[in-house]
């Protein structure tokens, strides 16, 4: 069992989540945005941080990088549907899902996993991460 | 009447007769005068030397001067040429010739003071000499009207020669107008169709005028310099349109792949807890459940929605690609022909060129597959009910076709599909990178291949050139750049 930091803008995508991951028996939290996010997870300290890259105010990024800053013991997966920072910036030759998701990992995610993703990726992937030993990153 | 005045076939026939009207008068007036006082001259001479040698005789001594010789000496003298009046006067008396015409009489006013003087047509001269002694005075009259004749004759003559001469000098003027104005008109006709828009008719004519054979020479030449310049901003201007047509193709493509971008974003977050929702209620039904199957029905659902969003994100060029590698693409056409092998109806033929010296390409050979079997079903469906030909080539790419796909330098490989079919005219053949743009009946194609060929071609670096007119066919050209070629290891 572990504990888990869900951050994305989406109530629905951050529910489902919280159920998956709770019926696969860890405990979970969710928070609507990064900025609560990167609070709770000061508060938590949670072994893994699922947070979504572009949302409202502040984006993911942003949390990946305080995150990996403070804690770096914390195991973080980058979630992504693509798109853009809609619609003013929107640069069609080069920012894509794999750009984001490689950003991501550029700023420490651990792993990165685009949207829509089914149960058995996204629980493979977490115990993957929760099994790693401390300081230990994925390959 | 304006254009009448203007044309050189009327003005010098004019000119010319307004020029003879002027000159032949005074031409005409001055040779009669000439004439007539040459033949006068010649008449008062002979009168003059007539007279004189005449006098001279009858005071010869040895002339016979009784009356009666004096009488046979004037009738002598009336048989000479143009006498027609001789008369002597001598000691007061007068003996005149017996041939004398009665209308002649010695003027009384003396002798004549000039030719054609009195009504008589006659010419007086008296000549003072000396007979036997004594005074005496011969008087003789000459006729005029031989001369006047002649005078007349000649002054008929002057006139003729001058209406021949001036009917002869209005034809050649005639004929110096036209042909000085035949080329003229000529080229001003040709000019005319080439101002209409003949460009090719040629402005050369041909003239015995150095001067009209020179400015047709320079027209023409003008003429295929101007044929030659307009040539070339049609090209240009051709160009400048497809060009133009690329660009509009282009913007409304990255309009749409806009939409997609943001689209897919929205789509793909409402198909995460549809499906983490979908798997979950799995585990809470049992497996005997009637709402188990309707649930697998929505987790099916849900993948066909995902691989919607690969593809229209494809076209929004937005396509998630497998990392590139330098690949043998003859291997991934030729996976792609094998799969498109079982769409073929047996009368449609296929047949493959494919260079085996083609160089590696940067690409991913899943899209590739795509691409060909994309490309043949397309070249398929535009096949006549009879069938036709597919031909499908590899090879590495020309430069004339790198250039026209407006790609930079480097190496590329070509990969084209032509088939024999109906063909595009130029309105189909500018949507057809569209996404949903289709020609196929509805439900027969989602519309989406053509545009998601060029989102994978774009997204590799390459290009596409489709050449194609209505029942000529189809060729599809694709260029991919070629991989460098590895250093050698050392």
């Amino acid at each position: 069992m572990a504990q888990i930091l869900v951050i994305d803008d989406e109530p629905d995508v951050r529910e489902s989540m919280h159920e998956v991951l709770s019926r696969s028996g860890h405990a979970v939290r969710t928070a609507p945005n990064a900025l609560d996010g990167i609070g709770m997870c000061r508060a938590l300290q949670p072994d893994l941080l699922i947070t979504d890259i572009i949302m409202p105010e502040s984006h993911g990024f942003e949390a990946i990088t305080q995150i990996r800053n403070d804690f770096p013991h914390v195991r973080i997966i980058a979630i992504s549907g693509g798109g853009n920072f809609w619609p003013a910036d929107y640069q069609p030759e080069s920012v894509t899902t794999t750009a984001y998701l490689a950003a991501a990992s550029r700023f420490g995610a651990d792993a990165v996993l685009a949207k829509p993703f089914d149960r058995a990726t996204l629980l493979a992937l977490v115990d993957k991460l929760v099994s790693l030993p401390q300081g230990g990153r994925p390959n | 009447m304006q254009s009448m005045r203007r044309s050189l076939q009327v003005v010098v026939p004019l000119v010319v007769v307004a020029a003879h009207a002027l000159l032949l008068p005074v031409l005409a007036i001055s040779l009669d005068q000439m004439f007539r006082r040459s033949e006068v001259n010649l008449f008062t001479s002979f009168v003059e030397d007539f007279s004189r040698r005449r006098a001279l005789w009858l005071a010869h001594e040895s002339l016979d001067a009784s009356d009666r010789g004096l009488q046979e000496f004037l009738d002598s003298t009336m048989t000479e040429g143009a006498i027609v009046f001789a008369e002597l006067i001598h000691d007061g008396r007068s003996i005149r010739a017996t041939q004398v015409r009665s209308d002649v009489q010695w003027p009384a006013s003396g002798p004549d003071a000039a030719y054609g003087y009195g009504v008589d047509h006659a010419f007086f001269v008296s000549k003072e000499l000396t007979l036997r002694g004594r005074p005496a005075t011969l008087r003789l009259g000459f006729d005029e009207t031989v001369t006047d004749n002649q005078i007349r004759h000649a002054r008929h003559l002057l006139l003729q020669s001058m209406v021949v001469y001036l009917l002869l000098t209005c034809l050649l003027a005639i004929w110096l107008s036209r042909k000085l104005s035949r080329p003229l008109v000529e080229l001003r006709d040709k000019a005319r169709h080439i101002a209409s828009g003949d460009f090719a008719r040629q402005l050369a004519t041909t003239s015995t005028i150095l001067e009209v054979t020179e400015m047709s020479a320079h027209l023409e030449s003008m003429r295929r310099e101007f044929v030659a310049v307009n040539d070339r901003l049609q090209r240009q201007l051709q160009a400048g349109i497809a060009l133009e047509g690329r660009l509009r193709v282009k913007h409304r493509l990255e309009a749409v792949g806009t939409l997609a971008g943001g689209l897919a974003h929205e789509i793909n977050n409402v198909l995460v807890p549809i499906t983490l929702y979908t798997e979950t209620a799995l585990d809470d039904v049992a497996a005997d459940h009637p709402a188990r199957s309707n649930l697998e029905r929505a987790q099916r659902a849900c993948q066909r929605a995902r691989n919607i969003i690969e593809k229209v994100l494809a076209f929004g060029r937005q396509v998630d690609v497998a990392p590139l590698r330098p690949i043998d693409l003859a291997t991934a056409v030729e996976e792609g022909l094998r799969l498109f092998d079982a769409l073929r109806p047996a009368s449609v033929q296929l047949r493959t060129y494919i260079d085996e010296g083609c160089p590696l390409a940067i690409a991913d050979p899943t899209m590739i597959v795509q691409v060909v079997i994309n490309l043949c079903s397309n070249a398929l469906h535009a096949m006549p009910p009879l069938g036709g030909l597919i031909e499908v080539g590899l090879r590495p790419a020309r430069a004339d076709e790198v250039q026209r796909a407006g790609l930079g330098r480097g190496e590329f490989v070509c990969l084209s599909v032509r088939d024999s079919g109906s063909g595009m005219d130029a309105a189909t053949r500018e949507r057809i990178f569209d996404p949903f743009f289709t020609t196929r009946p509805v439900g027969q194609g989602s519309g989406l291949g053509l545009s998601v060929i060029d989102g994978i071609v774009a997204a590799l670096g390459g290009a596409i050139i489709v050449d194609t007119e209505v029942a000529q066919g189809a060729t599809f050209t694709l260029l991919f750049p070629a991989a460098k070629p590895a250093a050698p290891v050392t």
